[in-house]
């Protein structure tokens, strides 16, 4: 490959973090459907693992039997970039790179992962990366080359303000930020959202998470149990299209692309006939 | 009664419980008797009944290091005289053994604490420590993000464009004007007045300096803490108070006579 050739994929290649403060809110369900809705609408797409420690993703993904080499390995030069690299089985475009379990988050270095990217540029066109929880060393390194970042929220208070949080970091600790050039663009997700508990009053709704955070929303994800089936399966739960959350999804990564759709699942369901007679019973 | 333990249900001679107490500590600066007799002679003069039976630490970091220990029996003698009772002395592990013999408690040394996120309150004298931001941060959505605190002069005022978001702190010499909201744990500080043009959901806090005339404008009223000169006051809406017959509203905050008064703009 020419250096010409090589440059102008560097600048082809858009990073885009996946991140919320808090945790269990959603990350890794997020960054493994969005990962491969990407490639599925057939763009070369590697999702990274950040959670050194803590490795999430490739259970999710379902390739943690193939898991030999990972991230801090190619940072530290123990194994070239194309070893750590998982291809998934499902979808074509799509790898893994995936997390160590053994070793501590301080073994990720802005340098070793300025490499790291640097290589994936050529071969890839969305580095998706996953972030850890909270707002230590391992998230910062997460978004520091981030050009996208997506704020996975649930619709409750604590999650809303961990976020805000996590935006200004963004604006404060991030390449852009400190050279100076445009800021990381951000999407809001809503994730776990239940229309029928937001009703009732028990969650907040969109309009009240927006109102806070301030940033444009890109989808909400309906609360559902077929999330944690997928995930126990290992299947990103957007191979499941006859699913809300599944669907969700989907739409997400058409918005992402530039689709303009009506958001959905923001609504309770309205209860049919019978249920409004006989009260629900299920 | 017998005095022997013969039951579960015989009260206990003692429990061991920890307490935290706020003790007067003495900053020795230097180890001459003499000196120190003076300084407690001419402070006992102007207020005799100042110490009854104070505890007090000697705190011993500050002494300079080529200067010999001082004769901890001696300082407690001279101490009781003027009403404080030496319990304790703190300082590096050489000054165990003497403590001991002194009898009074040894306390390891205190490392330096940094003093981010610290906002003195009610002391509008002092200068306000502010936490060090780094100028990125500092000056997120400032224009390019180029000007430092330092070059700010105290009259110039500063343009915050960007949401500032949880956790960031903003700090103003002269007047602060944001032009967008300022989020649920943001605090914003200025040596002048602060404006506010989306929702104010954080702390603001005007005149730290000592300015009492500074005042705070904002659009939206839902602030968490405000604050001009050091006076300041904790806000909500479910208060049922003057403050929160305002909740939501264009507002203005002065202070008056040391109090806090909130009008609608």
């Amino acid at each position: 490959m020419t250096t010409s050739n090589y440059s102008q994929d560097l600048n082809l290649a858009r990073i885009i973090v996946v991140t919320s403060g808090k945790g269990g809110v959603g990350k890794t369900t997020t960054s493994a459907s969005f990962a491969t809705g990407l490639a599925m609408k057939g763009h070369r797409t590697v999702v990274i693992d950040f959670d050194v420690g803590l490795r999430n993703l490739d259970l999710i993904m379902g390739c943690e039997r193939r898991v030999v080499y990972d991230l801090i390995n190619v940072i530290n030069g123990e194994a070239a970039l194309h070893q750590a690299l998982i291809k998934d089985k499902h979808t074509e475009n799509l790898s893994v790179l995936p997390a160590s379990q053994t070793r501590d988050k301080e073994a990720l270095t802005r340098e070793g992962i300025q490499a790291v990217f640097d290589e994936l540029a050529k071969d890839f066109e969305y580095i998706i990366c996953d972030s850890p929880a909270g707002i230590e060393h391992g998230a910062l390194m997460a978004l520091y080359f981030a050009d996208e970042a997506i704020i996975t929220t649930n619709p409750e208070v604590s999650s809303v303000r961990d976020s805000d949080r996590i935006l200004g970091i963004l604006q404060s600790k991030s390449r852009r930020a400190e050279q100076n050039l445009d800021p990381v663009k951000e999407h809001l997700l809503l994730t776990r959202y239940n229309p029928t508990r937001v009703e009732m009053g028990d969650m907040l709704n969109v309009e009240d998470v927006q109102e806070i955070l301030a940033i444009p929303l890109l989808a909400v994800v309906p609360e559902s149990k077929d999330v944690l089936k997928a995930s126990n399966h290992g299947v990103p739960v957007i191979h499941q299209q006859a699913t809300d959350a599944g669907q969700a999804y989907n739409d997400m990564v058409a918005r992402f692309l530039g689709a303009e759709l009506p958001h959905r699942f923001i609504d309770a369901p309205k209860k049919g006939f019978f249920q409004k007679v006989f009260g629900s019973r299920a | 009664m017998n005095s022997t333990l013969t039951s579960k249900q015989q009260t206990a001679a003692f429990q061991l419980k920890g307490g935290i107490y706020t003790l007067t500590t003495l900053e020795l600066h230097n180890s001459c008797l003499s000196s120190l007799s003076q300084q407690l002679q001419a402070m006992s003069e102007k207020a005799p009944h100042f110490f009854q039976q104070t505890p007090v630490v000697l705190a011993l970091e500050k002494l300079p290091s080529a200067m010999a220990a001082p004769d901890l029996i001696a300082v407690s003698e001279r101490l009781k005289q003027s009403g404080m009772m030496l319990v304790a002395v703190r300082g590096n592990e050489q000054y165990k053994l003497s403590a001991e013999r002194a009898g009074i408690a040894w306390l390891p040394s205190q490392k330096p604490r940094s003093e981010k996120n610290v906002v003195m309150m009610k002391q509008s004298s002092q200068q306000v420590p502010v936490e060090s931001l780094e100028p990125s941060e500092a000056s997120a959505g400032a224009e390019g993000g180029s000007k430092l605190n330092s070059e700010t002069s105290a009259s110039e005022t500063r343009i915050i464009e960007q949401p500032v978001r949880s956790g960031q702190q903003i700090y103003a010499p002269g007047d602060l004007v944001v032009l967008s909201q300022v989020s649920p744990g943001a605090e914003l500080l200025a040596g002048g007045h602060i404006h506010v043009y989306g929702p104010l959901r954080g702390r603001a806090l005007a005149g730290v300096n000592g300015n009492t005339q500074a005042r705070i404008f904002c659009h939206r009223f839902e602030a968490e803490l405000i604050s001009i000169s050091g006076q300041y006051k904790l806000t909500s809406q479910a208060e049922g108070s003057t403050w929160s017959r305002h909740w939501g509203k264009s507002v203005l905050i002065k202070l008056a006579a040391d109090h806090l008064h909130i009008s609608r703009l």
